[in-house]
């Protein structure tokens, strides 16, 4: 029996930001949202969805369109510039301005060779798509009026437009420009049309501020079918491939799917568009929209949820705005907490309790509470996007823009100060990176923007790069753990490879690959045993020295575990216990998940044990009844999201929660709708 | 408004289990008792409490054949059976083997009571007093007007007009109506006409005891004939309504509930189950609908004094009806209609049964009220006064108070406030306004008013002291109007006719009574208005005013404004504080288990997990 004190954390003032836009690409199952504060997302969908990475934003970013072009991610914002983002370095690589200042909106032609960029002055700027970037073509003659959506025909030779009062069709062949009026003439007040689409068969699609879509004939600027599927402004919509619906959804949250049907009339079969099923899964506007290949929906907006839904069968899948990766770091030896913000880190120690014992789910009383030791601020307008702290503490390290930025913390003696030193000399052979880990105090491992994993060591007021290693040509890292000494180094990098290094021997194990990406790894810290878990649900345990899975893992970890199979939410952390290395901590976003090794499966007290919030048996996992040994899943659900669960120092454990009405008390008002007329 | 209308009441079961198609009628016999008939035997059921006091059963070989009836001067059961003998037998009766027996060479199709007396209908037409039928010999025939081949489908009695009216059938032909007088003996019939229209067969029949005969034909056309002033060449008679509710084409029954309301017993046109249709034939309306779970062709339903007796499912169910003679008052909709008491007719005698205590059902006040009822004398004279040609009280309502409001008559118009019930917002709007215009010394000594505090001084943070802009007798009337209740969309039809000015002020008024605690939630005796009444005032106030007061440069306005608003958000805080031991407190109050994450809204907590 393992008993622990968790340390729950709630006042990490998080404040997830609104998703702005969202852009899909089916060939790699990976979805693009932009948020508020112009970070970009990047969640890998190929099992359950995840985030994966995040590039981060700063003051002056602004995401308003995002697209994919064969795995490369194009962004444009109000700064009036086409990005090209490397997601291995997370850095821009290319920066090209658009004709027309502040972009809107852009759009990929079906070729897949040409962008599109709709403009604030009212330009359409085309460029094309090569290997080494873009390259400007032509500017499209400029109209009156923003250009706030923009989509392009799969035969290449239109483009759609919507702006406010009307909606345009560019004949890019015949350089020629056909406008649709929205609205009537003597009317007063602008219809702003927020979103367009057009379909194989030239019918346009667009969705305006009256919270109508209407469905035009392209050929004679008219509206063919208009429906009024919401109450208020229709900001977002996407077409299904099969080109039989589109769904739509804005200021009023409900997404609404409209589909094509054929009615027999008088006048012999005529086309029409319905409403189709509704889906209620936002509470506030829902500003951006993907539908997959397998017309899975995508959806986001100020709620800062990302909700996936289909049907059928009816599923709605809701994945809560997480903290960048790198935003909460923990010192075990120390029972330090490093969280970071976007302008400074701060560094709690935690508290303690006199007393011990007692079931699982009370509280205890806080005899020593929670202190802030340091609070570290950034240079102004710098955003902080990675943060670490050595086991003890005593080592503190951020990443600015790739800078690596070291401090010296010396913890405060009796009723001094503390005080720290910022290390000031760094080697040159130091590369920006973009994301760091402390191995042990005074070492720590830094994955480059270059794809090189570099271990540098601190020594005093100096850093140096100790020693480089390096994954297979074309891999970057996504995630680095390190084992307890710091002496084995776990990666998993974009190609869904876990590489283990002894970087003290300079060998390295590489994983069996899996059909699902890694979502969590961890390396345990007495017998050095990798344990990778996937978004499949799948754990795995890999001892590296003999270079295999572990008897225990081909034993019982063949397949998935049913009970972990039933969430949506992958495992974001595998974390251990030293005092009980049968263990294996893991979370997601809503509970803790302990497995338990060697322990018989679904026996008939643990069902029963009144501590447990929920414990499920995982009965399932391998062939543990006919081994007479097995594994015990036990689930512990949490009443707020879970961010982190890690074991720290002694028999305590850290949680760091974030409560889902905290983030609701932050959000704007929904729309409402009044209940009596009037003035 | 509903108590005044005809209408079906809840429906109870009084049996069940038996096939409908047995069942051959139901009357009743003595007060709250009724007699139900099946072809192997007759149940006497209390009505009162739903029981069955009697059953008499007859042999197999010696079936009903028509419905057994009470002979209230003799004080006996009659019923016929095997076709054409006739057995009688007390009420009290055990043994129907040894009750009296008359054998007939006529068949007996039906027995008719009317009053004291029971008729004998033969089915070759010729009717009888039941006294005379006994004396007269057993053994001759009964000739009648009838020849081979027709048939009787409907015989009553049209009392008030001394006729029998019967409706005869034959095979190939229009069925045939046949007027016959009521007397101890009658071969031959008045006259008789054939009862058609082009392009639709009849489906329901009923003569009514106001000498009324209301047809319906499978157009769903309605047609309501009058024996005693027109001649039967004219039948059917004058178009009466067009049915909608139940399916025309199939056989339905007609019953009359009173000389203005009749029912149609058919299918729902919606559905596959029955309808009950209670139909005004006054003013051509339907008042009540009742489904029925089944259909049976033709319907099973009869009527009583108690009620309305029909097949619900497989079971006999008792529906008791309300009618009242209608008036444009009770067609329209109003609470009080006249300035009179008015006869009325209801089921009177069925009593409900709570527990063991019988209680008799109440006429509702409203209907003894009249517009002159808990008036002032003066009020009276004033109502009395005007000219009144309106039935509703609303329309008498806003004559009365554009009146007092020409002639200034605060206390009156107070009066008027308190004691009327339909009172229209755009008449509460103009009293307020009249109310405002006045100087507050004009209210003085009207009345004795509630103490009321005039000011609030708040905490120092949440602003100034706030006076109530009006002094307390003005206040108290003010408080009249405002606690009546209204109709949201109505008093924001009504809002815009008051000026700006008294608008503004109405709005001071209601802030001060928000801050200063003078509303409650639920208000006592005080005569105030309620806080959720209040705050719909206000609001509407400031959405009709909206252009006004956001317009308006006046620092006084914009101070007012966020007032209102301090001093709302200050009470939603409060009461949200309240919110977290409304969740504790429901647990105690409901012997729950506390939850023992109390803190896990704390921003720092250490908890126990313990893992077997």
């Amino acid at each position: 029996m393992a008993q622990y004190t968790i340390h729950n954390i709630r006042f990490y003032d998080f404040h997830p930001k609104a998703i702005q836009c969202m852009s899909y690409e089916d060939e790699t199952s990976r979805l693009a949202l932009s948020r508020a504060d112009g970070s970009i997302e990047i969640w890998n969908c190929k099992s359950r969805p995840f985030m994966q990475l995040v590039l981060p934003g700063d003051n002056d970013s602004s995401v308003e369109a995002l697209v994919w072009c064969r795995g490369r991610l194009f962004s444009a914002g109000l700064h009036g510039f086409l990005l090209e983002h490397n997601l291995a370095s997370r850095e821009v690589t290319l920066r090209t301005p658009v004709t027309g200042g502040p972009t809107w909106c852009l759009t990929l032609s079906k070729d897949k060779k040409k962008l599109a960029a709709g403009t604030e002055g009212g330009y359409v700027c085309i460029f094309d798509v090569v290997d080494e970037g873009v390259v400007y073509d032509r500017v499209l003659e400029k109209q009156e009026g923003r250009i706030l959506h923009i989509a392009w025909h799969s035969s290449g030779d239109y483009i759609v437009t919507g702006s406010v009062n009307c909606v345009r069709l560019w004949s890019l062949k015949e350089g020629r420009v056909t406008r649709c009026a929205l609205g009537a003439s003597n009317r007063k007040d602008e219809v702003i049309v927020w979103c367009v689409g057009i379909l194989d068969d030239m019918t346009l699609v667009s969705g305006d501020s009256c919270g109508k879509v209407c469905f035009w004939n392209a050929e004679l600027g008219t509206i063919t079918h208009s429906v009024q599927t919401h109450k208020a402004d229709v900001l977002t919509l996407a077409i299904c491939v099969d080109q039989n619906s589109v769904y739509v959804a804005g200021v009023d949250p409900t997404i609404v799917q409209l589909s094509r049907v054929e009615t027999n009339t008088s006048r012999g079969k005529v086309e029409m568009w319905i409403k189709g099923n509704q889906r209620s899964v936002h509470t506030h506007d829902v500003r951006a929209l993907a539908v997959t290949a397998t017309d899975r929906v995508y959806s986001g907006g100020v709620d800062t949820i990302l909700t996936l839904s289909y049907y059928p069968p009816k599923i709605v899948c809701k994945f809560p705005a997480l903290p960048p990766l790198g935003s909460i770091s923990v010192a075990q030896e120390a029972e330090s907490l490093l969280l970071q913000y976007s302008d400074h880190v701060e560094l709690w120690r935690l508290g303690a309790s006199s007393e011990e014992g007692g079931d699982s789910g009370t509280f205890l009383p806080i005899t020593e509470d929670r202190v802030k030791m340091l609070e570290l601020h950034g240079k102004e307008d710098e955003v902080i996007q990675w943060c670490a702290v050595s086991p003890k503490a005593l080592w503190i390290a951020y990443l600015v823009q790739g800078s690596l930025r070291i401090y010296h913390f010396t913890p405060p003696a009796s009723g001094g100060q503390p005080r720290v030193q910022r290390v000031r000399e760094m080697s040159r052979a130091i590369e920006r990176s973009h994301q760091i880990l402390w191995l042990s105090e005074a070492r720590l491992a830094s994955a480059s923007v270059t794809g090189t994993i570099q271990v540098i060591s601190v020594s005093g007021s100096e850093a140096v790069m100790e020693k480089e290693l390096t994954l297979e040509p074309g891999h970057s890292v996504l995630q680095m753990t390190c084992d307890m000494e710091g002496k084995t180094l776990a990666v998993v990098d974009d190609k869904n490879t876990i590489t283990i290094f002894d970087i003290e021997g300079g060998k390295s194990a590489v994983l069996p690959g899996h059909s699902a990406p890694c979502t969590a790894v961890g390396i345990h810290p007495l017998s050095k045993e990798v344990v990778a878990v996937y978004a499949d649900m799948s754990i795995k345990e890999y001892d590296p020295s003999r270079k295999r899975y572990t008897a225990f893992c081909r034993k019982h970890l063949n397949e998935p575990s049913p009970e972990l199979v039933k969430k949506h939410s992958v495992i974001q952390r595998v974390s251990f216990d030293p005092d009980h290395p049968d263990l294996i901590l893991l979370h997601n976003d809503s509970a803790f998940v302990v497995v338990q090794k060697g322990k018989k499966a679904a026996s008939e007290s643990q069902e029963r044990a009144p501590k447990m919030k929920k414990v499920m048996s995982g009965s399932s996992l391998g062939k543990g009844e006919d081994a007479g040994m097995g594994a015990q899943l036990s689930v512990i659900r949490r009443p707020n999201q879970v961010l982190l669960f890690s074991q720290v120092k002694g028999k305590a454990v850290v949680s760091v929660e974030l409560n889902p009405l905290q983030v609701m008390d932050h959000l704007p008002s929904p729309l409402k709708v009044k209940k009596y007329g009037g003035t | 408004m509903a108590a005044t209308k005809a209408a079906l009441h809840k429906t109870s079961v009084l049996f069940g289990g038996f096939s409908p198609k047995n069942l051959l009628g139901v009357c009743e016999d003595e007060d709250g008792h009724i007699l139900v008939s099946f072809r192997s035997f007759v149940k006497r059921f209390n009505i009162a409490d739903r029981q069955q006091v009697r059953n008499w059963t007859t042999k197999s070989w010696h079936p009903f054949t028509c419905a057994a009836v009470y002979q209230r001067e003799e004080k006996r059961v009659v019923a016929a059976v095997s076709g054409s003998v006739l057995a009688m037998w007390s009420l009290e009766h055990e043994d129907l083997d040894s009750s009296k027996r008359s054998s007939f060479e006529t068949p007996i199709h039906t027995l008719l009571p009317s009053g004291n007396s029971v008729f004998v209908v033969f089915t070759t037409g010729h009717v009888e007093r039941l006294s005379e039928t006994l004396l007269a010999s057993r053994k001759s025939p009964r000739p009648g007007f009838l020849s081979t081949g027709e048939t009787i489908t409907y015989v009553e009695i049209v009392k008030e007009a001394g006729l029998l009216v019967m409706l005869v059938e034959k095979e190939g032909k229009s069925p045939s109506l046949y007027r016959l007088p009521l007397g101890d003996s009658v071969c031959q019939p008045q006259d008789s006409h054939i009862l058609a229209l082009n392009d639709a067969h009849l489906t329901g029949f009923c003569a009514t005891s106001s000498a009324k005969l209301v047809t319906l034909w499978s157009t769903g056309e309605m047609y309501i004939f009058e024996f005693q002033n027109d001649y039967l060449e004219k039948l059917p008679g004058r178009l009466h309504a067009t049915e909608q509710q139940v399916t025309v084409t199939k056989p339905t029954k007609i019953l009359e509930l009173s000389p203005s309301h009749v029912v149609i017993v058919g299918q729902d046109k919606e559905d596959e189950g029955g309808l009950i249709v209670l139909r005004d034939i006054k003013f051509a309306l339907v008042t009540s609908i009742q489904p029925l779970k089944m259909y049976h062709r033709p319907p099973p339903a009869w009527v009583t004094p108690s009620g309305l007796i029909v097949v619900e499912g497989s079971s006999l169910a008792l529906i008791p009806f309300t009618v009242r003679e209608s008036n444009l008052a009770t067609v329209f909709g109003s609470r009080i209609a006249e300035t009179k008491g008015f006869p009325f007719e209801e089921c009177h005698s069925w009593v409900r049964t709570d527990g063991h205590q019988e209680t008799q059902e109440t006429i509702p006040k409203e209907a003894k009220e009249t517009i002159y009822s808990n008036k002032s004398a003066e009020l009276m004279k004033v109502i009395g006064s005007t000219d009144r040609g309106a039935l509703s009280e609303s329309m008498i309502a806003v004559e009365v108070i554009i009146h007092l409001i020409e002639l200034k008559r605060l206390n009156l118009l107070r009066e008027a406030m308190n004691v009327f019930v339909d009172i229209p917002e755009t008449s509460m709007v103009d009293v307020l306004t009249c109310y405002l215009g006045c100087q507050n010394a004009d209210f003085e000594g009207l009345c004795q008013t509630p103490y009321m505090q005039m000011e609030f001084i708040p905490q120092e943070e949440d602003g100034d002291k706030i006076v109530c802009p009006f002094q307390a007798a003005k206040a108290f009337f003010i408080n009249g109007v405002l606690k009546r209740p209204f109709t949201d969309v109505q008093l924001l039809a009504a809002l815009p006719k008051m000026c700006f000015d008294h608008a503004l002020s109405l709005i001071k008024y209601l802030h001060f009574l928000i801050a200063s605690g003078e509303v409650e939630l639920t208000p006592q005796d005080k005569g105030t208005p309620s806080l959720s009444q209040t705050a719909l005032w206000l609001s509407l106030l400031l959405d009709t005013n909206y252009h006004q007061l956001v317009m308006s440069s006046e620092v006084a306005i914009h101070r007012l404004l966020l007032s209102c608003f301090t001093q709302v958000s200050a009470m939603i805080k409060f009461l949200e504080g309240m919110s977290d031991i409304e969740l504790l407190a429901r647990r105690i109050v409901k012997g729950q288990p506390l939850s023992k994450h109390t803190h896990t809204s704390a921003p720092y907590s250490l908890e126990r997990l313990v893992i077997t």
